[in-house]
């Protein structure tokens, strides 16, 4: 079939399905009673949205004054953030979803895919290090981890995590060290390797870093506007917009659990730090039947045993799963070991291990890319063996 | 008198919101068939393209007295259907997934011919259902409402190297499952 024989099948498929949707509606009449309906609902609205524009636009000039670190790395074209980027500052769009990691949370569109950060070569010099550029997951259609073999996209990069083994290094001096090598699609950096200032950048891209609660941030768009709107969402927080807390203790088993009418489940995943509380890496939350699937699933598994030592082989980081119901919330932490994956919140406070129907419900937008290293997201997708469950 | 200046603003201002309003329903009359076949292959249901088409008509109707100006106002319009869908997929797709129902052919319709449509169809509708928002709708974008690389950019704001992207990746992915299933047939 040649390339021409495939649009046609396309087009003629497309065509297909289009005549089965049912035409006909009162949709002049229903667009004006509901533009009514909004001009009313606005002008309650409009004094709360100034202030939270307000807010976030001091946060950044907050941000902004502060000195970069001379330790970490800076282009010949690097200049102090601009304070005016108050006055571009927007609103964020309603459908735009949250990123948060390690104390800090920022909005970015909801199509947007996940991956790592470059990183400050070990090597004496300003080089930077990657361990994979551009996007390696974005969410699918049915809301789980999907992976990509084309990385051009917009994408949020999380420092930390290795997307892959083959890092490069070298070629890169002081004066393109703060440029990517991919100025085609946006990113944001969180736990950029950059100082803070705004850097210009080929085909019309701006980079710019700044620093809340002690991370960099780093975004590079060539929309003056979507720029602005990201760096403007950025904020500092305890407890992140999906209920997860910026850091916590590593738990060592759940309450037992018992049914419950969950609502909402927050996802957090931490990574282990020596000397330190645990740092939220990624969080997502699930609402509704959904959520309600992911408790069931935990819980309708029978108790097992590990046939290893978890301490003998520990692993990076955990996913702290926190059910919410309308009296209480239970907290299951999973771990991912060398023991494989398990939930230590079992009958009894007993162990229950991985299935595929049991870990499927909560691998969703980018928790199967940064959970221990992609392997869940990778079982998922059949790359290992799971039990099904 | 202030009152009677008052007043004559106030007519002026009902006359035209009078005109703007038949206006837009003589507008939404025309294309709001076509608009909701196009939110139909965005979402993949009835019912979230009604939702979808009704939530951008009724974001036009609020600024109409620009969105009439322009000269391209379906360009305009499509932007918003797909921007309502992807709204609406980020708060319920983990609670709802459009399944692709094999629809009874037309009356009297039968035999190998149709029976091949209907499977190509459902392939293209199958892989639909598995792209992410932004590349369905380049999809559908280009191969239904057959617009340029460049228009359907400008439509969904976005770069036209990544509306290529899209529409290189879905046709490969169509061309593997073609080829795979015809193996298996």
């Amino acid at each position: 079939m040649n390339d021409e024989e495939l649009e046609q099948v396309m087009r003629s498929g497309l065509h297909t399905k289009a005549g089965e949707v049912e035409v006909g509606g009162e949709y002049a009449a229903l667009a004006r009673a509901g533009a009514r309906t909004r001009r009313h609902t606005r002008v309650g609205l409009v004094a709360a949205v100034t202030a939270a524009v307000i807010v976030a636009s001091v946060a950044v000039a907050d941000r902004v004054g502060q000195d970069p670190d001379p330790t970490l790395i800076a282009g010949p074209g690097t200049t102090d953030a601009s304070p005016d980027r108050t006055a571009e500052t927007s609103a964020v769009p309603g459908d735009w979803r949250v990123e948060s990691y390690g104390g800090v949370q920022l909005r970015v569109p909801p199509d947007w895919g996940w991956g790592g950060v470059p990183m400050k070569d070990p090597a004496p010099g300003p080089r930077l290090m990657s361990c994979g550029e551009g996007a390696f997951a974005f969410p699918g259609d049915d809301g789980q981890t999907r992976f990509v073999d084309d990385r051009d996209m917009p994408y949020v990069g999380r420092a930390g995590y290795y997307m892959t083994d083959m890092c490069t290094s070298g070629g890169v001096e002081q004066g393109d060290a703060t440029a990517p090598p991919m100025t085609t699609h946006p990113w944001v950096w969180l736990g950029s390797p950059l100082a803070i200032g705004t850097v210009e950048l080929p085909n019309d891209f701006v980079q710019e870093t700044v620093e809340v609660n002690g991370l960099r941030v780093t975004v590079g768009d060539d929309d003056p506007q979507e720029l602005a709107t990201i760096l403007g969402s950025i904020e500092g927080v305890e407890v992140d917009d999906n209920g997860c807390a910026s850091a916590t203790t590593l738990p060592k088993q759940s309450d037992d659990l018992t049914p419950m009418a969950v609502e909402s489940v927050s996802v957090c995943e931490y990574r282990l730090r020596d000397g330190s509380d645990p740092l939220l890496g990624y969080s997502t939350s699930i609402t509704g039947s959904a959520a309600q699937r992911v408790f069931d699933a935990i819980y309708e598994t029978p108790g097992g045993q590990l046939e290893c030592d978890p301490d003998v082989s520990p692993s990076a980081d955990f996913v702290l799963l926190r059910f919410r119901s309308q009296s209480e919330d239970i907290d299951v932490p999973v771990r991912l070991d060398g023991c494989g994956g398990y939930y230590t919140g079992g009958r009894q406070g007993g162990t229950r291990l991985f299935t595929r129907a049991n870990v499927t419900p909560w691998v969703v937008d980018g928790i199967g890319l940064y959970a221990s290293g992609g392997m869940v997201g990778n079982a998922i997708s059949g790359l290992y063996d799971m039990p099904q469950g | 008198m202030d009152v009677g200046v008052a007043s004559d603003d106030a007519r002026v201002g009902d006359s035209a919101d009078v005109r703007d309003g038949d206006d837009f329903d003589v507008w939404v009359g025309a294309r709001a068939s076509s608009l909701l076949r196009f939110a139909y292959l965005m979402t993949g249901s009835q019912e979230a393209a009604e939702e979808s088409v009704q939530t951008a008509l009724t974001t036009a109707c609020e600024k109409w007295s620009r969105v009439r100006r322009m000269d391209d106002r379906d360009a305009y319009v499509r932007r918003m259907v797909v921007n309502a869908h992807i709204s609406r997929w980020r708060t319920f797709r983990r609670r709802e997934v459009p399944v692709a129902l094999v629809q009874p052919g037309h009356a009297g319709a039968s035999g190998p011919d149709v029976a091949r449509g209907v499977t190509e169809a459902d392939r293209v509708w199958r892989l639909c259902a598995s792209l992410p928002p932004s590349q369905r709708a380049s999809v559908v974008l280009r191969f239904y409402e057959d617009l340029s690389y460049r228009e359907i950019a400008v439509t969904l704001g976005c770069r036209e190297a990544t509306v290529r992207s899209h529409v290189h990746r879905a046709l490969a992915t169509l061309r593997a499952t073609i080829e795979q299933e015809n193996s298996h047939e």
